[in-house]
C-alpha cells in the first residue's frame, strides 16, 4: 500500500477562529444592507461598522475585554433601546432595526458559543431579508448570494465543533493568532476539488431555489403588513408645494425615477409627458395645491387593485388593443403617479391605499414609497387635451376673468386656476404685457393665446437653470418678465400661467418629467430624475378642454395642438446593462406572480409540445427519406452512398472493438506511460462490483458461489497478473457482465 | 434489544443510504413500505435539532409574511431557505452513504480493568469525505451511555478507528453495545440517527485479590531431572504437536514446521514436583454473596499464579469433571467459567480420588477464605 501523505487538517482553535472571522463577515454584510435604508441612522451603521472591521482587525483587544463587563453591557443596552422606543412611537421600525444593529455590534463583541452564533447568523438574516424587502432592491439578490453561502459555512463550522461538551467549551486562545495564518492554514485545508465541489452544490441551491420560487402557488391574499414601510419624503419639485427652482434642482440627478415596459417601441407616438400634479394656487413664488384639492369632493380615497378608466375621458372602444405598459416607479420621488394621458385601467399588483382626483386625472398613493412601485396600465393613450370636468367648465363658464375674482379671499378650486394673488404693481406690469401681446383682441382662442405667449417667451429667454430678474422687488415671476433674460422651465411656465391668468384664461402649472431614453440592452423607458419638467395646462373654452402647453424653449412645437414625433435618446454601454439588470429583477422577481406562473407553465407545454412535434416529423421525415433512398433504382451514385454509409458503420463498430487498443494507442501518443493499462483499469471496475455482489451471495446458493469466486480469480489475474491482450479479456469481462446482471436469488 | 434487531433485520426505509443497493430490499409492497415512513421504528429518526426548529420558525415566519403581502423577495428568501434544507438532506445522505462500521471489543477483562471498545469505520466512497459522525456506544455493567464522535473528517476510502474505554465493575458477561450512529451533518439542522445493532460481549474475569498461600508439597515427590509421563515446563521432549492458541512462541519446533507446512510444538514433560489440583465448590449454602466474589476472585489469582510456576494441573469446579490446564488457552477457558459461575443449590459430592495435592476452599469467618491443601489449611484471603 502506498504510503498516505499527511493531510493538513483545521485544529478545534482554526475552527474557531475561522467561525469568528466568518461571523464578522455576515455582520458586515448585515450593515451594509441596513444602510440601504432610511432610518435615520446612518451614524449608528457606521459606527457599527467600524467597531466590526476593528474587531475583525484586532480580535485580541476583543477577547481582552473581561467577561464581566459584558453583564454591564445588557441592561445598559436595554434602556437605550427602550428609550429609542418610547422617543419615536409610533413610528417603531427605525428604532426597532436601530435595535437589532445595536444588538449585532454586542454579539459580535460579546463572548459566542453556539447558541450565541445561531442567534448573530438570525440577526444577520433579519437584516438582510427586511432591508430586501423594503427597497426591493437589485443589492439585494448580489446580498443574499453572498449571505447564503457564508451562513452555510457558519453553520457547517459549528456542526464540525459538535464534538461533545469537553469540545463546546472550548475557548481559543488569540494570542499567537495571525489572519495570515489562518487564511494559509484554510487554503491548504481547501484544495482546488473541495472550493469546486462547493461551487457545485451552491449552484445546485440556487437552482433548486429558483425552482422552488417559480413553483411556490401565489394566492393574492391582499393584505400589507402595514407597519412594514418607512416613511420618506418626496423630491421636493414633485410634491403639493413647489418654490421656483425645485423642479431644476432634480434636473440635476442623472438617477433613474421611472422605467417602463412599453408594448413596442412605436407606442410612444410623440414626445411623452409623464403628468404627474397638477399645481392650481400661486402664493409669493411659489406654485401649490390648494387645500380644496387636497380633500373632498375632489380627491377621493379607497382601497383598490384597480382603477377604471377617468369618466368622460375613455379610450374609445375602436381604439382598445389591450397594450399593456407597465410601470416602475422608483421610491422617494413622488406620491404621486406619472400617467401621460387617457388610459382603460389602472392596475396594482396588490391592493392599495390609493387616492385620485377625477376631475384632475390624478392618481396618488397615500405615501411616497421607499422601495420602487409598480403599476400597469392598460391601453395608454397620448393626448394633448384632457376634458375638463363640469365643475370646472361651470366655473369658468360663469366667472370670465381675473378681474372678477376675489383678491386675498381665497379663492376655491376651480377659481384658484385664475387666481392671481399679485399686488397691483406687479398686476399692471402683466397687463402691460398682455396688452403688448394680444392687443385688445378679447376672444382669442387658448391656443392661439398659447402660441403667442410662447412664442413671445422663447424670443425673449433662454433656458438657464441659473435664472436671473428673479431677486427684484415685488413677485419673481413678474420681476423675471420684466427685468430677466434666462431661466428654468419652473419660470417660463409660472410666467406663462401668470400671462394666461391676467388675460382670464384659467391655467395651472403641472409638474412631472418628459421625455426619457431607450434602453436597447433590455428594450424598456427610461425616464430620469433628470428629465423633470414643469409646463401648463390651459383652459380652452371652446372645447371645454384642457390644452398642454410647454413654453419652455425645447423641441416641443410653439403650437400646442401640433405634435412632434417621439424625439428621445437611445442607452447602450455599461449604464444601461446595469439598469437593464434591475428591470430584469423587477420583472421576473420582483414582479413576479400567479399570472407569470401560469404564463411559464404554458410556455414551458406549449414549448415541450413543439418541440416533441418537431422531432416527430423530423423522424418521420428521415424514415420517409430512407424508404426513398431504397425504393429508388440502383445507380452510380447510390451504390456509392450506400458504400460510403455501411463502410462508416462498419468502421464504427471495429473502432468500438478495438477500443482498448485504440485508447492504448491514444495514452501513448498523449505520453501518458504511468496511466493503468486500460484493461487492469476495467478489471478492477469490474473486481470491485464482483466482491460487492459476493457479498450479498447466500452460502447455500453455492453454484453461484463458486461462479463468482472463479470470475473474481481471473479478474485478479488480470489486474495484478502478467498482461493480457483486450481479445483474450473481453471474454472475462463479459461473463462479469452476465454474473452481474443475475438477480441475486431471496 | 431482540425486537430492535429484528426491526433492523426486516427494515427498509428509502433514507436509508444504501437502501437502493441491490439485494437489501425485502419488502416491495406499497402499504407497508408506506406505513413505515408514517411510524418510524427505533431504527432510524431524523428528527430537527434547535437549529433546526429554528430554521423551521423562520420558514414559517417568512412564509406567512410572503403571503401576506406578496412580496416576492420573501418568497426568495424562503425558498433560499428551504433549498438549503434540501441540500442539506442530500448531503446528510451522502454522507452515511457507503460508511461501515464495526464494534471491536476485547474477549475478556478483569473486573476493575480499563478495557477499551474501538469502532472500526471504514469509508468506501470513491470521492466524498464523511464528516460529523457521533456513535452512541452502551455498556451494561454499568449501564452507561457514551458517545464517541469522530475527530477529524474520514476521506474516500479511509479506514479510521474510534476507541472508548469502560471500567467492568463486576464479573459476568459485559455487553458493549453500538446503540446508534448519529450526525448533524453538514448544517446541523437535522440530527439523523441510524440504527446499529453491533453487539459484542466481553466476559470479565474476576479481579486479583491478595491472599496468602504456603503450602509444604505434599506427595510423592519426584527427584529433580526425573521426567514424567505428563506434559509441562521441563527439558525433556514428550511429544510434538499442533499448535493450539496460547502455546508459548518459544516452544515452536521450527524444523517440524518447516517439514509439515504448519506450526508444531514441542511438548515437555512435566519435571519436579507434582501440581495441584483445584476443586471450587460453588454451593449456595456455603458462600454469601460477597464471600463468593471474593472466592471467584482468589480461585482465579491462585491458579493464575500456580499456573505461572507450573503447579496447576486442573480444576474441578462443583460435580464437572476436572479439567486439565496446561496450556494459557485452558487457563483462559477456566476464567471464562469463573466469569460466568454462579452460585448452585445443589451441593457437591464429596470429593473422593485418587488425585492427591487437592486444594479446596472453605469459608474462615465472615468474609474470609481459607484455602486448604488437603486437609491442611495453607492460605487464606480476605474480602
Amino acid at each position: 500500500m502506498s504510503k498516505r501523505i499527511k493531510q493538513v487538517r483545521l485544529t478545534t482553535e482554526d475552527l474557531h477562529q475561522l467561525k469568528w472571522l466568518i461571523g464578522a463577515w455576515l455582520t458586515l454584510l448585515a450593515l451594509w444592507a441596513m444602510s440601504a435604508l432610511d432610518l435615520q441612522s446612518d451614524w449608528l451603521l457606521l459606527l457599527g461598522a467600524m467597531a466590526v472591521c476593528g474587531a475583525f482587525l484586532q480580535p485580541r483587544r476583543v477577547v481582552a475585554i473581561p467577561t464581566s463587563a459584558w453583564r454591564l453591557v445588557g441592561p445598559v443596552m436595554l434602556l437605550v433601546i427602550l428609550a429609542d422606543f418610547a422617543l419615536n412611537l409610533p413610528n417603531f421600525l427605525p428604532p426597532l432595526m436601530r435595535m437589532v444593529v445595536l444588538l449585532l455590534v454586542y454579539r459580535i463583541f460579546a463572548p459566542r458559543r453556539r447558541r450565541e452564533d445561531l442567534q448573530l447568523l438570525l440577526l444577520c438574516l433579519l437584516c438582510v431579508v427586511v432591508a430586501g424587502a423594503l427597497t426591493v432592491s437589485l443589492l439585494f439578490a448580489v446580498q443574499i448570494l453572498l449571505f447564503t453561502p457564508a451562513a452555510m459555512a457558519l453553520l457547517f463550522v459549528i456542526c464540525l465543533l459538535d464534538q461533545g461538551p469537553e469540545v463546546a467549551g472550548f475557548q481559543p486562545s488569540w494570542q499567537q493568532f495571525s489572519w495570515r495564518r489562518l487564511v494559509r492554514r484554510v487554503w491548504w485545508v481547501v484544495d482546488l476539488r473541495v472550493l469546486a465541489l462547493g461551487g457545485v452544490l451552491f449552484a445546485v441551491v440556487v437552482g433548486i431555489s429558483m425552482t422552488l420560487f417559480v413553483l411556490m402557488p401565489r394566492f393574492n391574499l391582499e393584505q400589507a403588513i402595514p407597519f412594514l414601510q418607512i416613511q420618506t419624503k418626496p423630491r421636493s419639485g414633485l410634491s403639493e408645494y413647489v418654490e421656483l427652482g425645485s423642479v431644476s434642482a432634480i434636473g440635476e440627478d442623472r438617477s433613474v425615477a421611472l422605467r417602463i415596459d412599453v408594448p413596442s417601441l412605436d407606442a410612444l407616438e410623440s414626445t411623452p409627458y409623464w403628468r404627474m400634479l397638477v399645481l392650481d394656487q400661486y402664493r409669493s413664488g411659489a406654485f401649490g395645491l390648494s387645500e380644496a384639492l387636497q380633500g373632498r369632493p375632489f380627491r377621493e380615497y379607497g382601497k383598490r387593485r384597480e382603477l377604471p378608466a377617468w369618466a368622460g375621458w375613455e379610450v374609445p372602444t375602436k381604439q382598445r388593443k389591450a397594450a399593456y405598459w407597465t410601470f416602475y416607479f422608483e421610491g422617494g420621488v413622488s406620491r404621486y403617479l406619472p400617467l401621460p394621458g387617457a388610459f382603460h385601467a389602472l392596475r396594482f399588483t396588490a391592493i392599495q391605499d390609493v387616492e385620485w382626483q377625477p376631475d384632475l386625472h390624478l392618481v396618488s398613493l397615500d405615501s411616497v414609497q421607499q422601495s420602487v412601485f409598480s403599476y400597469q396600465v392598460e391601453d395608454l393613450q397620448w393626448a394633448a387635451r384632457a376634458p375638463a370636468a363640469q365643475a370646472e367648465i361651470d366655473a369658468y363658464s360663469s366667472n370670465r376673468g381675473a378681474a372678477e375674482m376675489p383678491g386675498d379671499a381665497g379663492a376655491v378650486y376651480p377659481f384658484t386656476a385664475l387666481e392671481l394673488a399679485i399686488d397691483a404693481g406687479d398686476r399692471a406690469r402683466l397687463q402691460h404685457l398682455n396688452r403688448d401681446l394680444i392687443g385688445a383682441e378679447s376672444d382669442m382662442s387658448a391656443a392661439h393665446y398659447s402660441q403667442l405667449v410662447t412664442n413671445y417667451l422663447r424670443q425673449n429667454f433662454r433656458y438657464s437653470l441659473s435664472p436671473n430678474g428673479t431677486d427684484g422687488r415685488g413677485d419673481p415671476v413678474v420681476g423675471w418678465l420684466t427685468d430677466g433674460s434666462r431661466g428654468h422651465c419652473e419660470l417660463f411656465a409660472a410666467s406663462f400661467v401668470l400671462l394666461a391668468r391676467d388675460a382670464g384664461y384659467p391655467a395651472r402649472m403641472v409638474v412631472g418629467f418628459v421625455g426619457g431614453g431607450w434602453n436597447t440592452v433590455e428594450a424598456f423607458f427610461v425616464v430620469r430624475n433628470s428629465d423633470a419638467h414643469a409646463w401648463v395646462e390651459i383652459y380652452d373654452a371652446q372645447s371645454q378642454e384642457w390644452l398642454r402647453v410647454d413654453p419652455t424653449p425645447g423641441d416641443s412645437p410653439i403650437d400646442p395642438d401640433v405634435s412632434m414625433p417621439a424625439n428621445f435618446g437611445f442607452e447602450s454601454g455599461w449604464t444601461a446593462w446595469l439598469d437593464s439588470l434591475r428591470m430584469q429583477w423587477y420583472r421576473r422577481i420582483v414582479n413576479f406572480d400567479q399570472m407569470d406562473q401560469l404564463e411559464m407553465a404554458t410556455t414551458m407545454m406549449d414549448t415541450g409540445d413543439a418541440f416533441l412535434k418537431e422531432i416527430t416529423a423530423h423522424l418521420r421525415r428521415f424514415g420517409a427519406q430512407i424508404r426513398g433512398w431504397f425504393a429508388q433504382p440502383l445507380s452510380r451514385g447510390n451504390l456509392i452512398r450506400g458504400a460510403l454509409a455501411a463502410g462508416v458503420g462498419l468502421s464504427a463498430f471495429y473502432c468500438w472493438c478495438a477500443r482498448y487498443w485504440l485508447l492504448n494507442l491514444l495514452f501513448r501518443l498523449l505520453k501518458r506511460p504511468q496511466v493503468l493499462d486500460l484493461v487492469r483499469r476495467q478489471a478492477t471496475r469490474y473486481l470491485r462490483r464482483v466482491r460487492g455482489k459476493e457479498r450479498l451471495l447466500k452460502a447455500r446458493d453455492v453454484a453461484q458461489v463458486k461462479r463468482c469466486r472463479k470470475l473474481c480469480a481471473e479478474l485478479e489475474a488480470l489486474r495484478f497478473g502478467p498482461q493480457v491482450s483486450a481479445q483474450r479479456a473481453k471474454f472475462v469481462f463479459a461473463e462479469a457482465r452476465r454474473f452481474l446482471r443475475r438477480r441475486v436469488k431471496r | 434489544m431482540a425486537k430492535a434487531q429484528a426491526e433492523l433485520r426486516n427494515w427498509h426505509d428509502w433514507t436509508d443510504p444504501d437502501f437502493f443497493a441491490a439485494g437489501r430490499q425485502q419488502e416491495t409492497r406499497f402499504l407497508p413500505l408506506f406505513v413505515r415512513q408514517l411510524f418510524s421504528v427505533e431504527v432510524q429518526r431524523t428528527r430537527p435539532t434547535v437549529t433546526g426548529w429554528c430554521l423551521i420558525l423562520v420558514a414559517l415566519g417568512l412564509g406567512f409574511a410572503a403571503y401576506n403581502t406578496a412580496s416576492n423577495i420573501l418568497f426568495l428568501a424562503l425558498s433560499l431557505l428551504l433549498s438549503s434544507l434540501v441540500l442539506s438532506g442530500i448531503l446528510s445522505f451522502i454522507n452515511f452513504r457507503k460508511l461501515t462500521w464495526t464494534l471491536q471489543a476485547p474477549a475478556h477483562l478483569k473486573v476493575g480493568e480499563v478495557g477499551t471498545a474501538e469502532v472500526d469505520l471504514t469509508n468506501s466512497k470513491a470521492l466524498f469525505p464523511t464528516l460529523c459522525v457521533c456513535f452512541r456506544i452502551e455498556t451494561v455493567l454499568p449501564n452507561a451511555e457514551e458517545r464517541v464522535y469522530m475527530p477529524q473528517a474520514l476521506g474516500a476510502g479511509e479506514t479510521a478507528k474510534l476507541a472508548c474505554s469502560f471500567m467492568p465493575q463486576q464479573r459476568g458477561r459485559f455487553e458493549v453495545r453500538l446503540s446508534g450512529v448519529e450526525s448533524h451533518f453538514p448544517f446541523g439542522f437535522l440530527r439523523k440517527t441510524l440504527g446499529a445493532s453491533s453487539e459484542q460481549s466481553v466476559l470479565v474475569w474476576p479481579a486479583r485479590i491478595d491472599y496468602t498461600f504456603q503450602a509444604s508439597p505434599g506427595g510423592q515427590r519426584i527427584a529433580s531431572g526425573i521426567s514424567r509421563r505428563n506434559a509441562g515446563l521441563g527439558n525433556d521432549l514428550l511429544n510434538v504437536r499442533p499448535y493450539e492458541r496460547g502455546d508459548a512462541p518459544r516452544l515452536v519446533h521450527w524444523k517440524a514446521t518447516a517439514r509439515l507446512g504448519k506450526l508444531m510444538i514441542r511438548q515437555l514433560a512435566q519435571e519436579g514436583e507434582r501440581g495441584y489440583h483445584l476443586y471450587l465448590d460453588p454451593d449456595a449454602a456455603r458462600w454469601s454473596g460477597a464471600q463468593f466474589e471474593t472466592l471467584c476472585s482468589l480461585v482465579g489469582s491462585l491458579a493464575e499464579d500456580l499456573f505461572q510456576q507450573g503447579r496447576l494441573e486442573s480444576v474441578t469446579i462443583g460435580d464437572a469433571d476436572a479439567m486439565a490446564v496446561r496450556s494459557l488457552h485452558e487457563l483462559h477457558n477456566f476464567f471464562d467459567l469463573l466469569a460466568l459461575l454462579k452460585r448452585q443449590p445443589k451441593r457437591m459430592a464429596p470429593i473422593s480420588g485418587l488425585r492427591s495435592n487437592r486444594i479446596t476452599f472453605r469459608p474462615c469467618g465472615e468474609s474470609g477464605i481459607a484455602i486448604y491443601v488437603e486437609a491442611n489449611q495453607a492460605g487464606q484471603a480476605h474480602h
